[in-house]
């Protein structure tokens, strides 16, 4: 078991290594900090450049359109009956380009959803309640600051950036809890979609190894037991056969909710500078009803994407088929590579956002 | 899987506007002819605007009055000094040191925001060939254009001296197509394409011929 253990970080230390370098050389960008002292970037880096950065700046300038046509049609409600609809539609568009450019919490999410062998359904769901969650926790903070303490945007941008850095301690929770247990459970994974040979062959595989290093592997399991009471994998060391009421994992469910509200609790800039405009005009009600056709559109970006990943390692595993132990072995380096990267993902996030102190 | 979630990242290292700025471009000449400021005008868009003087006025008398947006422009050209206010005057591609704004503020007009702000030459200058100002955001956070009437203007230039401005050049299907053509590897795109790719950057000329 240590062989393989060092084996597998042998194999994945160059992988991390390219990471740290890739998401560490754009981190100083990342920092709280903000051209005019207000409103913070969503997030930032060397824009439009590496092989889809022609893309990418296609969509910025599809975004930027929207973002500027918000203004004009939340004004012209006041003349004609149709531009609550333009104005749904604009935000919605606004919201779907929005989600394809920047933004740490597809890479969240996405990661999660791989690295956890989640379902397309769960994604879905994740996704939604996360672009939910992101439009009211913006209503939120427009209705409390603005309407009834009539704050500054200098407070505002402070009250935001808490949220941010909310937000990315607990995409490095998440990380590190991922890290965590695909590196030291990974003998001991039960996906919910399991087929039973592969449970079987890992019993077995547990077994054997349990014969050959019996204290060791005792010591391991019951630690496991004794610190997570309730985890789906604590009762591994001890059950050979799976348990299905244990594949309802109530710690995973905790996990998803973990997950969920690191990327949700980040108001975005947009719906912010959006709604405070919106009051200024007297149109708070189209406002929010606009943060929601945003929301709206970020869930179908951000559930697209989620779906596209889910099925594509779906389609790959059955390529190379499901039970060959070289898929397994793959798959499992991928999934600590994907760990580490949430990890150094929330490390870089929140380190950037601190560099420059607490907001005050 | 490892490479899409190792690209998911990368791939999320981008900025999108949420400032819109109409830029206008002030260059202040002394006695002896030499170059001595920038002064930046800058109008930002309603959303924006409404957004930054969001509980400034404090006697709720309906008007911001330069007292109320004072403290503003302070932390608007302090936050600015970190990002070297966006601008980069250049001479032969040498570039020439700014100091911190000696003059800024803030007014309001109609439901605009406009911030003026003059960046003092370290050393002033003699504009010889090839004088560029460029002002742009490379992460788009901000998107900046030039007003179209009058978008730069030279105060008290000798004889002989003019500015022309360019404005940022328009992404196309073509220069995304030479961008897609970029092997995956090649991470210093070539200066022309990466400027094109780029786009955003607003580029004032500057030339004195002397009689």
């Amino acid at each position: 078991m240590r062989d393989q253990l060092s084996k597998l970080i042998f194999r994945v230390a160059p992988l991390v290594i390219a990471t740290a370098a890739s998401v560490g050389r754009s981190g100083a960008a990342w920092a709280v900090s903000t051209p005019f002292g207000i409103a913070t970037p969503d997030s930032s880096g060397p824009a439009f450049t590496g092989p889809l950065g022609g893309l990418f700046a296609w969509v910025a300038l599809r975004q930027a359109e929207f973002y500027k046509a918000l203004d004009g049609s939340l004004l012209d409600l006041r003349g004609s009956n149709h531009a609550f609809a333009l104005l749904a539609g604009v935000s919605f568009l606004y919201g779907v380009f929005h989600a394809v450019g920047p933004g740490h919490g597809k890479a969240v999410i996405t990661s999660y959803l791989l690295v956890s062998r989640q379902t397309v359904r769960r994604g879905i769901v994740i996704a939604f309640a996360a672009a939910l969650m992101q439009g009211i926790v913006a209503i939120a903070v427009v209705l409390l600051a603005a309407v009834l303490l009539h704050a500054t945007a200098v407070q505002m941008t402070h009250a935001t950036d808490w949220f941010e850095i909310l937000s990315y301690a607990l995409v490095t929770a998440v990380g590190a809890w991922l890290v965590w247990t695909k590196l030291f459970r990974r003998g001991h994974h039960h996906p919910p979609d399991a087929k039973h040979e592969r449970d079987t062959h890992h019993h077995g595989h547990a077994h054997h190894h349990g014969g050959r290093s019996h204290p060791h592997d005792h010591n391991h399991g019951h630690g496991h037991a004794h610190h997570n009471p309730g985890d789906e994998q604590c009762d591994c060391g001890h059950s050979h056969v799976p348990n299905p009421r244990l594949l309802k994992k109530p710690l995973s469910v905790s996990r998803a909710w973990a997950a969920t509200i690191s990327v949700g609790i980040r108001p975005c800039s947009g719906a912010i500078i959006i709604l405070v405009f919106a009051l200024s005009q007297n149109l708070l009600i189209a406002g929010i009803g606009s943060v929601f056709a945003m929301s709206f559109g970020t869930f179908i970006t951000v559930s697209a994407l989620a779906t596209l990943a889910v099925s594509a390692k779906d389609v790959a595993l059955r390529f190379v088929g499901l039970d060959s132990g070289n898929a397994e072995r793959v798959m499992r380096v991928a999934e600590i590579g994907g760990a580490l990267v949430v990890l150094l993902l929330g490390l870089t996030l929140l380190g950037g956002a601190l560099q420059g102190g607490l907001p005050v | 899987m490892a490479l899409l979630v190792l690209l998911i990242p990368l791939a999320t290292a981008l900025a999108h506007p949420h400032v819109f700025v109409d830029a206008k471009a002030e260059l202040l000449f002394d006695t002896q002819g030499r170059l001595t400021a920038i002064r930046h005008v800058w109008t930002f868009d309603p959303a924006f605007s409404a957004f930054a003087v969001q509980g400034l006025d404090k006697n709720h008398d309906g008007i911001l009055s330069a007292d109320e947006l004072a403290p503003l422009a302070k932390t608007n050209v302090t936050s600015l000094n970190r990002y070297s206010f966006f601008t980069i005057l250049a001479i032969d591609g040498k570039k020439i040191p700014l100091k911190f704004p000696d003059v800024y503020f803030l007014r309001w007009q109609g439901n605009h925001l406009t911030l003026f702000y003059q960046l003092p030459l370290k050393q002033p200058i003699a504009v010889q060939q090839k004088t560029t100002l460029e002002v742009y955001d490379p992460e788009y956070f901000v998107a900046f254009t030039f007003e179209k009437k009058d978008p730069v203007t030279l105060l008290h230039a000798p004889a002989g001296c003019h500015a022309e401005y360019h404005p940022p050049k328009p992404i196309d299907a073509h220069i995304m197509a030479e961008l897609a053509a970029i092997p995956i590897d090649q991470h210093d795109l070539p200066a022309a394409l990466r400027d094109a790719a780029v786009g955003l950057a607003n580029i004032i000329t500057m030339e004195c011929t002397s009689s």
